[in-house]
Order: structure tokens, then C-alpha cells, then sequence
């Protein structure tokens, strides 16, 4: 049985300083998101072509998908920290949180490649397009369509993964939380406060991508 | 009729007395759970065999045998520590914990148990040597902690932001970041700065001089409804140091010498 007083009044005077560290995870997300997706169109590219660049490619994605995202921030922030090269939280929790989104996608752009038909490529080629016009101008546009929404799915879980950013010392909404919690030990308040939080920041992405998919739907076939 | 006496009689027996405080619930339930952070040692920690040990984890053994009972320690994460005793998951929390104002109108606070000086613990070739050294510099500490709030107040005192301190989620990684040249300075217990110096992978973590703060005095903590059970543990507390039990387990896991007061100057 809980036997719990529900204190509300003394949390919310803190909810400014919450909100301030719900900006930092949005930020972390975001940046990852930037660092991710164009290293997983890249990935996706490599799986495609010859064994010299299919094999690291997938190596990458074996070790990125297959450890916990805890343990890729840890071995950045202490790991190159041990060889001497120190970098900030918010660093490294933009390079980690991204180099997993990128490991995440790379599996879902190569199908979403596959699936965009070979002849779009042999027509663009040959009204004169170079390779690289043709994938950004035809391949591209195409392959979006289909890698949206695992995309949004990724986003999403790249917001919920910034919350090990605490574990590194970035205060975002999650060390804000624990911070603030452990001054006054309203742990319970706090810890459903930003679970709410979590919630409506990852509805309110959920939302923003799919008013801007609609915009991206228009014209598809 | 001779059913019904029987059923009558039985309910008298195992009926609940109309009653019962929280001492009876445990001395009845024939154990004393207790909630210790097995992250800070020498507080706190998992000996040989994973078995947890520590000052804190001896003080719930003590307190288990005095109330005839069994004591099982549940291990509780600094941010576990009041949803373990709010949630009923635990009876006690000895969990070396600052009776704050703050916290005390969410959980009951018992007499000091345990005093802690706060020193700054820095790496040999920093050049710190004390707690003012660390103005403008990287700084670091335990998210949610004592000995963060110190830090804190520290920046605060040097008109600094916030912007060069960084909050680490464990003890250990905060060492490691101190080590790594992360951060210049921590603030860590007197306690946890005489050994860490002496573990191979932090030899090269010193005790830079005391900081500017007053003894940390610190608290088992109790359900805010338990004032029964919180009279008990204040009286076992003044009994284990009448009977040198403080001072025994004191020189035991912390062999700092005589073991600070448990009072505060010009007060109790």
C-alpha cells in the first residue's frame, strides 16, 4: 500500500528549471538526429555496393545495434577520456545518441533503397544525370517517402536514449529531475511530473512529423 | 452451535489487535528491512561473497538484533531511497542521508548516526590545494548529493554560473572523470577521500584540504506515520554510542581515529 501525500505545489515552483532541461534533451535529439540519418543514407549506400564497403559498414551496425546505447556513451566519454581525450557531456552524448540512430536506420534506408526500382536510376542516367544527381534529384526524394516514419520511430527513441545523458553528467530533462528531486525528496511527484513530460515532448514529435509527412506525401505516387 | 464457538473463539485468536504500531508489524513479521546504498563505500557496499557490508549495513544488523528480528538489507539507489520507504518496500533507511528541512516534510528524520567532514579530493598534478583553488575552474560531483550542494554553493560564492560544473549519475564515475582530467576538484567525504587515494586506479587522487561547510550529520529516516518506531531508533542510536558501538564500528569501516561528535556545537 502506498501511503503517500501527494505534495504538488512545491514541484511545479520547479517546473521552469524542468522545462529548461526538457530544451537540452530536445537539443541532444535533434543534433543527433543531424549527426544520424545522413551517416545512415551513407551506411545504407555502402551495404549496397562492393565487399570493401559493405564490411565495415555492417560491422558498424552489428556493434551499434547490438550493445546498449548506455555503454556506447559510456566507452566515448570514459573510453576516449582514458586515452587522454576528454570532451564535453553534451558532446558526446550528440555523437553517441547519433552514431546509434545512424546504426539503427542504416538496415532501414538499404530496404528502403532496395525498394525504390533500379530503372528510376538507368532513366535519370540516362537524360544525362551524373550518379550523384540522380540519387539526390530521383533515388532520394523516393527513398524518403519510404524511410519516413521508421524515421520518426527513431526519433522518438533517440529522445527517450538522451535520458543516459544524465549517466555522463549532461543535465537534461532527466538529470534536472534527479537534481531536483534529491533537494526536496518529492521523489514520486518529480519522477511522474516528467514522465508526462517525456510523454507530451515525444507526442508533440509525433505530431510536428506528421503534419511535415503530409507536406512530404504530397506529389508521391 | 459447537462450530460457531469454534469460529468465534478462532477469530479472537487470529483476529488483528485493534492496534498495531510499526514495531509490532516487524517484530511480528520477524525481520527489519532496511534500505542502504551498497554504492558508498565504505558506507555502504558488497563484501566478499556480494554479502552487503558497511557502517550502514552494520547499523541495520545491530538494529535487527536489538528488536530480535532478521535484517534484510534491500539495496537502495540514492534516488530509490524515499519511494523504497514510501512504497512500504522498506521499514528504515540508513543510507547515510542529510536531515534536510526540505526533505523532512516528506519523510521522519531520527538523531545524527554518523558525522561526515566534506574535503576537496583532487589529482596530485593539478595544483589545487584547496577548496578556493577550484574557483574558475572544471568541477564536478554526484547528481543530487550533499557534497554537490557544497560545490554548488561554492560557484555560487565565486559569482560563477554553472556552466563548468558537471553532475555525474554514481561515485565512481565522478572518480573516474576526476582522474581522467574531466573535472580539477570534487567534493567527497572525508571517508571515501582517505581510501580512494590508495586503490590502484585512483592513486592519483589527493585530499586537497576541507571545505568551507559544517559537519555533515547524518540520518536514518523513517515513514513520516512512524513516530513509535522513530522514538525506538533514536534511543537504540543513543544506546549504540553510550555502549561504544558508534565508536567501534566507526574505527571498523571508516579508521579515521576518534569518531566525530554526533552533536552540533552549542546545541544538541
Amino acid at each position: 500500500m502506498l501511503d503517500y501525500q501527494f505534495h504538488w505545489r512545491a514541484v511545479l515552483a520547479d517546473l521552469p528549471e524542468l522545462l529548461g532541461g526538457a530544451v537540452v534533451t530536445l537539443q541532444v535529439t535533434a543534433l543527433s538526429v543531424i549527426v544520424g540519418v545522413p551517416l545512415a543514407v551513407l551506411l545504407a549506400a555502402c551495404l549496397r555496393g562492393g565487399a570493401s564497403a559493405r564490411r565495415p559498414a555492417r560491422a558498424f551496425i552489428e556493434v551499434t545495434r547490438n550493445t546498449p546505447c548506455l555503454f556506447q556513451l559510456y566507452l566515448f566519454y570514459y573510453g576516449l577520456g582514458a586515452l587522454g581525450l576528454n570532451l564535453p557531456s553534451f558532446t558526446v552524448a550528440v555523437v553517441a545518441i547519433g552514431l546509434n540512430n545512424a546504426g539503427f536506420l542504416a538496415d532501414t534506408y538499404r530496404s528502403a533503397l532496395q525498394a525504390v526500382p533500379a530503372q528510376q536510376t538507368a532513366a535519370a542516367r540516362s537524360l544525362g544525370m551524373s550518379f550523384l544527381n540522380a540519387f539526390w534529384h530521383v533515388v532520394l526524394p523516393q527513398m524518403a517517402r519510404i524511410a519516413y516514419l521508421p524515421t520518426v520511430n527513431q526519433v522518438v527513441w533517440a529522445m527517450l536514449n538522451s535520458s543516459l545523458g544524465t549517466l555522463i553528467g549532461l543535465r537534461e530533462l532527466t538529470g534536472v529531475t534527479q537534481f531536483l528531486q534529491s533537494r526536496s525528496f518529492r521523489t514520486l511527484e518529480f519522477f511522474l511530473l516528467t514522465a508526462a513530460l517525456y510523454y507530451v515532448l515525444a507526442k508533440a514529435l509525433m505530431l510536428a512529423a506528421a503534419l511535415l509527412g503530409r507536406r512530404l506525401a504530397r506529389g508521391a505516387p | 452451535m459447537k462450530k460457531i464457538l469454534f469460529v468465534a473463539v478462532l477469530s479472537l485468536i487470529v483476529s488483528p489487535p485493534a492496534w498495531a504500531d510499526k514495531i509490532d508489524d516487524i517484530v511480528k513479521a520477524g525481520q527489519l528491512r532496511c534500505g542502504s546504498m551498497l554504492d558508498f563505500p565504505p558506507a555502504g557496499f558488497r563484501g566478499a561473497g556480494n554479502e552487503p557490508d558497511g557502517y550502514d549495513v552494520q547499523v541495520c544488523r545491530d538494529m535487527a538484533q536489538a528488536l530480535g528480528v532478521r535484517a534484510v538489507i534491500v539495496e537502495t539507489s540514492s534516488s530509490d531511497r524515499v519511494p523504497a520507504l514510501v512504497a512500504n518496500r522498506i521499514d528504515v533507511l540508513v543510507a547515510s542521508t542529510s536531515p534536510t528541512l526540505e526533505r523532512a516534510k516528506t519523510v521522519a528524520f531520527s538523531a545524527p548516526y554518523v558525522a561526515y567532514a566534506n574535503v576537496v579530493l583532487t589529482r596530485a598534478d593539478s595544483g589545487v590545494t584547496s577548496f578556493d583553488d577550484l574557483k574558475g575552474r572544471t568541477v564536478g560531483g554526484v547528481t543530487g548529493t550533499t557534497t554537490e550542494a557544497i560545490m554548488l554553493a561554492g560557484l555560487q560564492g565565486w559569482g560563477q554560473g554553472k556552466d563548468k560544473y558537471t553532475g555525474y549519475g554514481s561515485e565512481i564515475d565522478s572518480y573516474l572523470a576526476l582522474t581522467q582530467g574531466k573535472v580539477d576538484g570534487l567534493v567527497v567525504t572525508n571517508t571515501v577521500g582517505s581510501v580512494l587515494g590508495k586503490t590502484p586506479q585512483f592513486r592519483n587522487l589527493v585530499v586537497a584540504g576541507p571545505t568551507p561547510s559544517q559537519a555533515d550529520l547524518c540520518a536514518i529516516a523513517v515513514n513520516k506515520r512512524d513516530g513509535e518506531l522513530l522514538r525506538w531508533v533514536n534511543l537504540f542510536l543513543w544506546r549504540q554510542t553510550r555502549i561504544g558501538r558508534y565508536a567501534e564500528l566507526y574505527g571498523k569501516y571508516f579508521g579515521l581515529g576518534t569518531p566525530p561528535a554526533l552533536t552540533a556545537d552549542g546545541t544538541y
